[in-house]
This record gives C-alpha cells, structure tokens and sequence, in this order.
C-alpha cells in the first residue's frame, strides 16, 4: 500500500532540512522568482542544488513553485530559469498556467508537473482538462468537501493533493484582486498583502471582518487517507523553524500511527493538544464537512496570538558532562516543566534542575534569546532537537 | 444599438457570478430572436461543483444551437465538456485576474478558444503587446466597476451573525480605512463579490486601444441613468473624450499603474 506522503514548506535551505528530518517526505519551496511568496527568503539555485541533493540522500522530494500568473515580463527569461531549476535536481514544478504545464510536458519529461491551488480546481471536468494536458499531480481548492474530493480522486485517478493545516484565503485562489486594489501589490503575482485580515469600515458601526481561522485536519487524517488523498501539503514558507518542526512532527506520528494502527483518541488528543500550542490562531475543516459559516472566521480584525512555548534550539551534546548545548529562543527558568523533541520523533519531558550560562555559571532564569546555554540532560540527542515549554513553574 | 452599441453580455443565472443582474437562457433566446445581427455574449464565469456539472453540460448543448458570438468562461470545466461533447461554441477566456500574458492567451487559442477577456489589473503597454502577440479576438472593460475578488463564503450572512442579527440584505459598502478604498459586496447562493467602488474609463487610452484593433470593449451601466448609458455608448463611438471623462470620471485604473510583487534578494 502506497502511503500518503506528507508535504512540508520551506523558506531556506536550514528549513528545508528541518522539515524533512523530522519527517516531511517531500518539500515545497520557492526559487528566485516566479513563485508566490516574493517575501519569503527563497532559494538561489546553488541553495535549491543543495537541497534537492539532502532530500535526495534521505530518498525525499523536492518540488518547486513557479505558480505566479504571468504578465508578459514575466516570460523573458523563464526558459533559462527552468532549465536552471530542472538542472538542480527538482522532483516537481507547481505551477498554474497551463501554458507553463504544457511547456514543462513538452521539455522535460524527467519532472513530475504538479498544479498548484491558485487555479482552483474544484471539479472532475476541470481536473480532467489538466490530466490530459499531463498534469501529475492536482492540489485541490481548498473550498471543497469530503464527498468532492473523494468523487474527483475516483473519477479522475489523479495523484491529489489537498491542504491540511495552517492559514487559509478568505477568497478563491486566483480569483482575488484585494491587495491590487488596496496595497497595489500583486497578490497573483507574490505580492499578496492579506487584505482580507484587515477591518473594514461599514456605514454602522461594526466592522466588517473575513479573516479564516486556519485549518486543521489532525483529527481527520484517517479520512483523508481513505477517500485516496495522496499527498497532504502543510500551508507556511514563512514559517518558523519550530513550527515546521512542530507541525511536521505532529502529522507525521499521526500518519505513521494510521498505518501502524495505533491511532487511538489518546495518541491523536496528545497531538492536536501539541498543535494547538503552536498554532497562532483558532482553527476547523472549513469545508471539509460543510460549507464553511460564521463559525469559521474571525469579527474582530486580525487574531493571532504570540506563542512563546518554544525554548531553544538544541546544537549539541556534551558527552563527559552529559549537558544539551542551547540556543534559547524565549524565556524559561530552573523548575519549568519542558520537553525535548527530535527529528526522529522522539520526546523527552523534564524539568529544569540547572540552568548554565556559556562560561558555565549556574544561573535561574534564562532572559537572553540567541544565548548559548546548557541544560543537564541524560540523552544524547540528534541535531535540531528543540526544547518547547510544557508547564511554567510559580 | 441605435447608438452604436454592437451587442451584449448576458451574465447566465445560475452559471455566472460577479454581476449585479442574471438572465435566463429564455431571455437570452428572446434578445437573439429580436437582434438577429447583433453580438450575443452569454457569461458564464462561476466555478462550478461537481454536483453542478450535468447541469452545465446540458446548459452548453442548448447553447450550442442558438448560433450565439460566445461564452465567456472561467471554469476549465467548460472548455473541456465543449470539447468532449464536440460543441461548437466560440469560447472566451475570462478569468477574471488571470487573463494577463500573451503566451498564455495564445494557450487557449490552440486549444479551440477564440477570445480572450483581458484583465482590468494589466497596464497599457501589457494590453498593447497581449494584443499584438495574441492568434485570438481580444475583449476588455471600457468602463465600469472593476470585480476585485471572489469567495465561496457567504461573507454578508457571516457579517450579521458575527452581530446576531438577521441579515438586512445581500449587499454591503466596506471601505478600508488607509487607503480609502471603498468595495461593494454582493452576495448570492455561490458566494459573495467583491466590486470595486470607483468606476474606471478607458477614455484616457481609447485611441490607442482603436489603433492597437482591440476587438471589443465592454461598456457596464451601473449607476448611469439609461439616458446617460446611451450618452456613453455614442460618445464612444464618436469619440468625444471631454464628454466621457464628464460622464464616467478620469478613474485609468492600473492602465499606467504597474503593481508590486518583486522577490527580496
């Protein structure tokens, strides 16, 4: 049985290898240009080598975005940069213009074609256009339910890929102009300024609000995985370190707990709880059930809380003493309840005897993000392992 | 049509979206009837549901008896069941914010399209060179009130409820308060509009779009009285630019306005 593969972003090269060891069995990331996130670092192509070359020793994927909807200039040396990026190594362009999938079809047959969301594909007939242009692989609208998704996977026999956790647009993909009109930033373009998290002024007194809450599939994994959904795509190239790795770690003991037959409602409850600490805003299905409602959006502007559960990021083992060297990324003190957690899934809950300092003072409290510090530990533990905050001592 | 007007563009209930006003096949059959040589463009830019795909299918093959200029699509959906169903129905390409780029105009033309409807977010010099490299009839916006987005969300309805009130009507007027601009969003059973609240012209750039052989310019109504529309349309086709400026303002959109999106290096 083929099992879905989890699909993770990432916005440089450090992300990219985080969010596949700790588990992501592809990435999708952007190039120098043409792709939807012109604010995010993206790759240069000696980066992108680098990385198709990591993902390809650990026998994992990299797929590019090269999604925008094109003006003319666009074109003027978009030959040049696919044959640059195909010379990386890619697995996979995602792309939106059927000129740009019938192009890649055309000249490099070595590299799946996959169609991004910004189309939004909502249908079988739609689906099957893009098939028979030699699409691979459809990453769906996120507008569509259980039932749709299932009669598209059946009718079409497409690889199909669907969003399962983090932000959402308020408006069809592709089919929104707000930023243009509000910004002058192209949202179509990598310049999307998210207008629809703004509040707009009515003739009343109330606001008017669209802002989604994000979404969130971790309870219904089994039901993705049995109506055929073949890959599950995590929303984010801007997203931090510890996120990737929180939210990769979490789907993916989720997915393999599936397959293993393990996932009980204890197991699936301990990771929407871990979710639910990173996540920065509320989440639902949206539309996985019904059509989404008021239930499924915010009324008072933008809403996101600041999370500071994440506490160091771990670069190291001190054998002899037997001390995990840190980076501290937020506040924590001797006595906090914390865990460690690793690339290979691994979790470690502790509480914090000793705090040192670089020069290896024992100090109480820890006050200084980017401070070296170190935390007696008993295990040796890999390379990105990350300490986040479980509960704050009195 | 007594003052120059070559045709119409009827929105198709239940197949179209971004409109205030929707017509019925029947209706559309009727205009056909009485303006045998006029132009006849049936919308039909909704993304569709599967549940809603026999109907469309149905919808295409009537279509295709009644000998009409074109329809204008969104929905890939549509160019694949005319070309299933082997219809001969001259297609549009009218993807609202997507219709930017020549290469990809000219995509369609080889896939049996025969138009395209430009995007309003496109500079004057992008509509030249679209037009100049296009193999297809090319149609845009005269004037009128530009679409700026779409959702599958009923974003009226959710306004209400976020008051616990019931809802007023389907319609509201936002403004974003640092920019100042102002939208109207409609909402119907597929959604809610976004509509920008400033008319634009093309007044400015008209005679460059004649010399360029832009195939067809669409004029929107909207608030303009009938005697005021009619104005428009002959002031078009005479061309007296003080007079439409009068009438429709000197709103040139993004005709000289290039939007931002560059990558950080």
């Amino acid at each position: 049985m083929k099992q879905v593969e989890l699909l993770a972003p990432a916005g440089d090269l450090e992300r990219l290898k985080v969010t596949l060891l700790y588990g992501a069995d592809a990435v999708y990331v952007g190039g120098s240009k043409l792709g939807l996130r012109a604010n995010a670092t993206n790759f240069t192509l000696e980066e992108l080598k680098e990385g198709c070359t990591f993902a390809h020793k650990l026998g994992k994927k990299v797929y590019v975005t090269v999604n925008i909807v094109f003006h003319e200039e666009d074109r003027n040396d978009f030959e040049e940069y696919m044959k640059d990026l195909v010379a990386c190594g890619i697995d996979a362009v995602i792309v939106s213009d059927p000129y740009v999938v019938e192009y890649m079809v055309k000249h490099y047959k070595e590299v799946e074609v996959h169609l991004s969301t910004q189309t939004s594909t909502l249908n079988v007939k739609a689906a099957m256009f893009y098939k028979e242009l030699g699409v691979k692989r459809i990453v769906l609208a996120r507008e569509l339910s259980k039932e749709e998704i299932k009669e598209i996977i059946d009718k079409t026999k497409l690889d199909i890929e669907v969003f399962i956790h983090g932000a959402m647009c308020t408006c069809f993909s592709g089919r929104c102009a707000l930023s243009n009109y509000v910004t002058n930033r192209d949202a179509n373009r990598g310049g999307c300024a998210q207008v629809c998290r703004f509040a707009f002024e009515t003739e009343d007194e109330h606001k008017f609000t669209m802002a989604t809450k994000d979404l969130c599939m971790a309870p219904f994994i089994p039901d993705l995985i049995e109506i055929g959904v073949r890959s599950f795509k995590i929303e984010g190239r801007m997203r931090s370190l510890y996120y990737l790795a929180t939210v990769v770690s979490s789907y993916r003991a989720l997915i393999d707990a599936y397959y293993h037959h393990t996932l009980d409602e204890t197991f699936k409850k301990k990771h929407i709880d871990i979710l639910n600490r990173v996540a920065n805003r509320e989440v639902s299905s949206q539309y996985f059930f019904h059509e989404a409602d008021d239930t499924d959006q915010y009324y008072t502007g933008r809403q996101e809380i600041s999370n500071q559960d994440y506490l160091g990021l771990i670069t190291g083992y001190e054998e002899e003493k037997k001390e995990l060297k840190l980076v501290e990324r937020n506040y924590f003190k001797v006595g906090d309840e914390v865990e460690v957690f690793t690339p290979s899934g691994d979790i470690y809950p502790i509480t914090i005897s000793t705090i040192y300092d670089e020069d290896h003072n024992s100090i109480p409290v820890a006050r200084h993000p980017e401070q070296v510090l170190f935390i007696p530990f008993i295990h040796e533990v890999e390379s990105y392992s990350m300490m986040r905050l479980i509960r704050r001592t009195k | 049509m007594s003052k120059g007007c070559d045709g119409f563009l009827f929105p198709l209930s239940s197949f179209a979206c971004d409109y205030e006003y929707y017509y019925t096949l029947e209706e559309v059959k009727k205009f056909k009837e009485k303006y045998k040589d006029a132009l006849c463009f049936i919308v039909m830019n909704k993304l569709y549901q599967n549940k809603e795909l026999d109907s469309l299918t149905k919808i295409l093959k009537e279509i295709n008896k009644l000998n009409i200029t074109g329809v204008l699509f969104y929905d890939l959906a549509v160019l694949q069941i005319v070309k299933e169903e082997k219809l001969e129905i001259p297609l549009y390409w009218n993807q609202t914010h997507m219709v930017t780029n020549s290469d990809t105009a000219n995509f369609y033309f080889e896939h049996g399209v025969s138009g395209i409807y430009l995007a309003n977010e496109i500079t004057l010099d992008e509509i030249v060179a679209i037009k100049h490299k296009s193999k297809g009839k090319v149609m845009m916006m005269l004037t009128g009130y530009p679409v700026v987005a779409m959702s599958k969300r009923k974003l009226v309805t959710n306004y209400y409820k976020g008051q616990q009130k019931e809802i007023e009507k389907q319609e509201l007027n936002i403004k974003e308060p640092m920019s100042k601009q102002e939208f109207r969003v409609l909402e119907n059973k597929d959604g809610t509009s976004f509509i920008s609240s400033k008319r634009f012209s093309a007044a400015h750039i008209y005679e460059t779009l004649v010399e360029e052989k832009i195939d067809y310019g669409v004029l929107e109504q909207g608030e303009l009285t009938s005697d005021e529309f009619l104005e428009v349309i002959h002031n078009f086709k005479e061309f007296d630019k003080e007079r439409l400026d009068k009438l429709l303002g000197k709103n040139t959109n993004f005709f000289y306005r290039r939007s931002i999106y560059r990558v950080k290096k």
